[in-house]
C-alpha cells in the first residue's frame, strides 16, 4: 500500500513540476499543459535512429525512471509512510543516484548521434564534478542523526532543522541535487542552445515521454531527499505530516526550477573547477563544523 | 542527424579481440586521428544548422569534434542572396525594396544604404531633417537588432529569462513610436545593469572567442577589440547629434555584450535628440545617371554599397557586408575551443546569413 501511495505521490508531484516548468517556459499557467504534451508525445511516431545500439537506446529512458523511483523508496513522507526503512537508507540514496550517469551515458551512446554522444560524455564530466558534493553533505547529515536511517535523520531535526544547523551543507547538497537532475544551469547533457536536446535529441514519441517523465520524477525525488535531509521531513505544525512533506517537496522543486530560469548555463570546465577547488573544501569544512557542533549542541 | 561514429567500429574491434591473444590498445587506435595532445580519438562531424536553436537561422556550421573540442570548422550560408541584382537592373524604388528585403534582420539599414547610394549617384542631398529622422529609424532598428541578439544569446546559453525578456522587448521596440520607445529607456537600463551584474553570465562569456584587431573586423566586434571602427564617426549628421563611439579592449564575447548594451542606450539618446522617424522607403532620382557610393553602420557593422545608375535604373551594384568578413574568422577562432564556448563565440559575432551569398 505504501509503495502505491508513494509512487502515485511522486507522479502527481512530477505532473505539478511539469506544469511549473511549462509556465516558466511559455509565461502561461495551464494546468492541462503536461497532459496535452503527453498526449502529443504518445501520438507521435517513435522513431528509431538508423544504426542504434538498440539495448542502450531502449533501456536508458526506463533506467532513468526506475532510478528516480528507487531514490524515493527510502524516503519517509510521514511516520510509517515509507517503502523500505533501511538501516543504510542515506547510503542507498547515494548508491541509487550513481545510476543516473549510467542512464545518461546509455542515452548518449545508444542512438549513434553526435548531439547525444556529446551530451552523454558531458554528463560524465558533470558526475565527476557533483559526486563528492552529494556524498559529503550526506555524511554530515548522518553524523548529526548518528544513523543512516532516513526516519532517524528526520527525527534528529526535531529541535532545529538541518537547513539552520548546517546551512553550508544544505547549499552544497541543493546545488549538487540540481546538477544530478541536470536542471539549468547544469543542463549540460541536454543544452537546448548547444546540443538541441543532447541525450534527448534522438528520442521521440513514447520513449521521449518516458525519458522526460523520468527526469521530472528525479527532480521530485531529489526535492524529497532535500526535504528529508534538511527541512525536517514531515515535521510542521497544524497540518498533517504528509501535507508538510508535500508542501516542502513542491517548494524545493519550484526553487530548483526558478533558480535555473534566472541563470545562464555554466561552463563545464568552470563546474569542475568550482566543485573541486571550492565545493569539496567547503564540504569538508561543513563536516568539521557539524562534528564540533554535535559535540557541543547535539 | 546521425553520425556513423562508432558501433560498427566497436563490433570490429570486438571481433579482433576474439582473434587476438592480447587486446592491444595501440592496434585498436592506430588508425584514429590524433588530438593536439597526441591522444587518438574518434572524430565526429556534426552539423549545427541551418535551423539550430541558439544560432541564426540559415547558417550552416559543420564542426568536426575531437571529443568536445572543435578540430575543424566549415561555415556557409544557405539563405543569403548577398544583394545580387537581377540582370535587367532595377528602378530606384524597386532597388531600395530589393536591398531591404535582402536581410530580414536589418531591412531598414539596407534600405537606407540604398537610398544614400542612389542619392550619391544622382547628386542629390536630402534635407537635413530627413537625414536626422532616417538616423532615428536606423537607431531604432539597432536597438531591436541588439535585443534580438540578446534573445539569441539567452537561448544559446540556456538563460531562459533573458531569452523571453529580450524577445518581448524586441517586439515592442520594432513597433514602437517615439513616446513608447523612450518609455523603454528605463527597462533597457535595468536590463543592462542586471546583465552586467550577473556573475555567471560574465564567467560564461569572459575569455570566449577573443579576436585581435584586424582588417576583417566590423561593428561591435571591432569596437570590442579596441578598434575605432564605426561609419558613424565620419557622418556629419551623427556629429551634429554629438555622437561618440564606445570601445573596449578585451575583444571577447563579454566585451561584445558590453558594447551592444552600451549602444542600445546610446541609440535611445540619439532618437530622443532627433524627436521623430522617417522611413527610408523611396528617393527621387528621376532619369539621372552616374556612379554612387555609400557606407552605413548597420547593427552588425559597416556595410558599403557601390552602384551604377543609368537613366534612373540601377544596372550594377556591389555590396560589402560585415558578416562576409566575420564568417572568415570562424575556422581559426573556433579551433580547439570547447563546443559550448565555440557556439557562444559564433553567437557573440551576431552573424546574419542573409548578408552573405549562399
Amino acid at each position: 500500500m505504501n509503495t502505491l501511495v508513494i509512487v502515485l505521490s511522486l507522479l502527481a508531484g512530477a505532473y505539478l513540476v511539469a506544469v511549473l516548468e511549462a509556465w516558466l517556459a511559455t509565461g502561461r499557467f495551464r494546468l492541462a499543459a503536461p497532459a496535452w504534451a503527453a498526449v502529443a508525445l504518445l501520438g507521435r511516431e517513435s522513431i528509431v535512429p538508423r544504426t542504434p545500439d538498440r539495448i542502450f537506446f531502449e533501456t536508458a529512458p526506463v533506467l532513468l525512471l526506475v532510478v528516480a523511483l528507487l531514490v524515493s523508496a527510502v524516503l519517509p513522507l510521514s511516520p510509517g509512510l515509507i517503502i523500505a526503512d533501511m538501516t543504510t537508507g542515506a547510503l542507498f540514496v547515494n548508491a541509487v543516484l550513481a545510476y543516473v550517469p549510467v542512464a545518461l551515458l546509455m542515452a548518449g551512446w545508444g542512438p549513434n548521434g553526435g548531439y547525444a554522444l556529446v551530451g552523454g560524455w558531458r554528463f560524465l564530466g558533470q558526475t565527476i564534478a557533483y559526486s563528492m558534493l552529494i556524498v559529503m553533505p550526506i555524511t554530515a547529515v548522518a553524523m548529526r542523526a548518528e544513523s543512516l536511517l532516513t526516519t532517524a535523520v528526520v527525527t534528529s531535526q526535531g529541535a532545529v532543522w538541518n537547513i539552520v544547523y548546517q546551512p553550508l551543507g544544505f547549499v552544497l547538497f541543493f546545488t549538487a541535487a540540481m546538477a544530478v537532475s541536470f536542471l539549468p544551469p547544469f543542463d549540460l547533457p541536454t543544452a537546448g542552445g548547444e546540443l538541441a536536446g543532447g541525450v534527448e535529441a534522438e528520442y521521440t514519441g513514447v520513449r521521449l515521454g518516458v525519458f522526460r517523465l523520468g527526469r521530472m520524477v528525479l527532480v521530485v525525488s531529489l526535492a524529497a531527499v532535500t526535504t528529508v535531509f534538511y527541512l525536517g521531513g514531515w515535521m510542521g505544525p497544524v497540518l498533517p505530516p504528509w501535507a508538510w512533506s508535500a508542501i516542502k517537496i513542491l517548494a524545493v522543486s519550484s526553487t530548483m526550477l526558478l533558480t535555473g530560469h534566472y541563470l545562464p548555463r555554466i561552463r563545464e570546465a568552470h563546474l569542475l573547477a568550482w566543485c573541486w577547488k571550492l565545493g569539496i573544501p567547503l564540504a569538508l569544512l561543513n563536516i568539521f563544523i557539524v562534528g564540533v557542533m554535535v559535540l557541543i549542541w547535539p | 542527424m546521425t553520425v556513423e561514429h562508432a558501433h560498427a567500429g566497436h563490433a570490429q574491434a570486438q571481433a579482433q579481440h576474439g582473434d587476438m591473444p592480447f587486446m592491444s590498445m595501440v592496434d585498436v587506435t592506430k588508425d584514429l586521428p590524433r588530438s593536439r595532445d597526441g591522444l587518438p580519438m574518434e572524430w565526429v562531424e556534426v552539423p549545427f544548422g541551418p535551423m539550430f536553436p541558439g544560432l541564426p537561422g540559415g547558417l550552416l556550421l559543420t564542426l568536426t569534434l575531437d571529443g568536445d573540442a572543435v578540430a575543424k570548422t566549415r561555415v556557409r550560408s544557405v539563405v543569403g542572396g548577398g544583394g545580387v541584382l537581377p540582370t535587367a537592373g532595377l528602378d530606384a524604388t524597386s532597388f531600395i525594396a530589393h536591398l531591404g528585403a535582402m536581410d530580414p534582420l536589418a531591412p531598414v539599414a539596407y534600405r537606407l544604404l540604398a537610398c544614400r547610394a542612389l542619392e550619391a549617384a544622382a547628386g542629390q542631398v536630402p534635407d537635413e531633417e530627413i537625414r536626422r529622422r532616417r538616423i532615428a529609424v536606423l537607431e531604432r532598428e539597432r536597438i531591436a537588432s541588439h535585443l534580438g541578439w540578446l534573445a539569441m544569446l539567452g537561448l544559446q546559453t540556456g538563460f531562459a529569462w533573458l531569452e523571453r525578456h529580450a524577445t518581448r522587448m524586441q517586439l515592442e521596440c520594432l513597433r514602437a513610436d517615439l513616446p513608447r520607445i523612450l518609455q523603454l529607456r528605463s527597462t533597457i537600463q535595468a536590463l543592462t545593469a542586471r546583465l552586467v551584474r550577473t556573475p555567471l553570465l560574465r564567467s560564461r562569456l569572459h575569455g570566449s572567442g577573443i579576436v585581435r584587431p584586424s582588417s576583417d573586423l566590423r561593428g561591435p566586434v571591432a569596437r570590442a577589440a579596441g578598434m575605432r571602427c564605426d561609419a558613424r564617426i565620419d557622418d556629419e549628421t551623427y556629429a551634429a547629434l554629438a555622437f561618440e563611439m564606445t570601445e573596449r579592449q578585451g575583444g571577447d564575447a563579454f566585451d561584445r555584450l558590453h558594447i551592444r548594451l552600451g549602444e542600445m542606450q546610446q541609440s535611445l539618446a540619439l532618437i530622443q535628440s532627433v524627436g521623430g522617424f522617417a522611413e527610408p522607403a523611396s528617393t527621387v532620382v528621376g532619369s539621372a545617371s552616374g556612379a554612387g557610393h555609400a557606407s552605413l553602420e548597420t547593427p552588425r557593422g559597416e556595410a558599403q554599397l557601390h552602384l551604377v545608375l543609368e537613366s534612373g535604373r540601377v544596372v550594377q551594384a556591389q555590396l560589402d557586408t560585415p558578416t562576409t568578413h566575420h564568417m572568415k574568422l570562424l575556422p581559426d577562432l573556433l579551433d580547439q575551443q570547447e563546443l559550448g564556448d565555440a557556439l557562444t563565440t559564433v553567437c557573440s559575432l551576431d552573424l546574419s546569413p542573409w548578408e552573405v551569398a549562399a
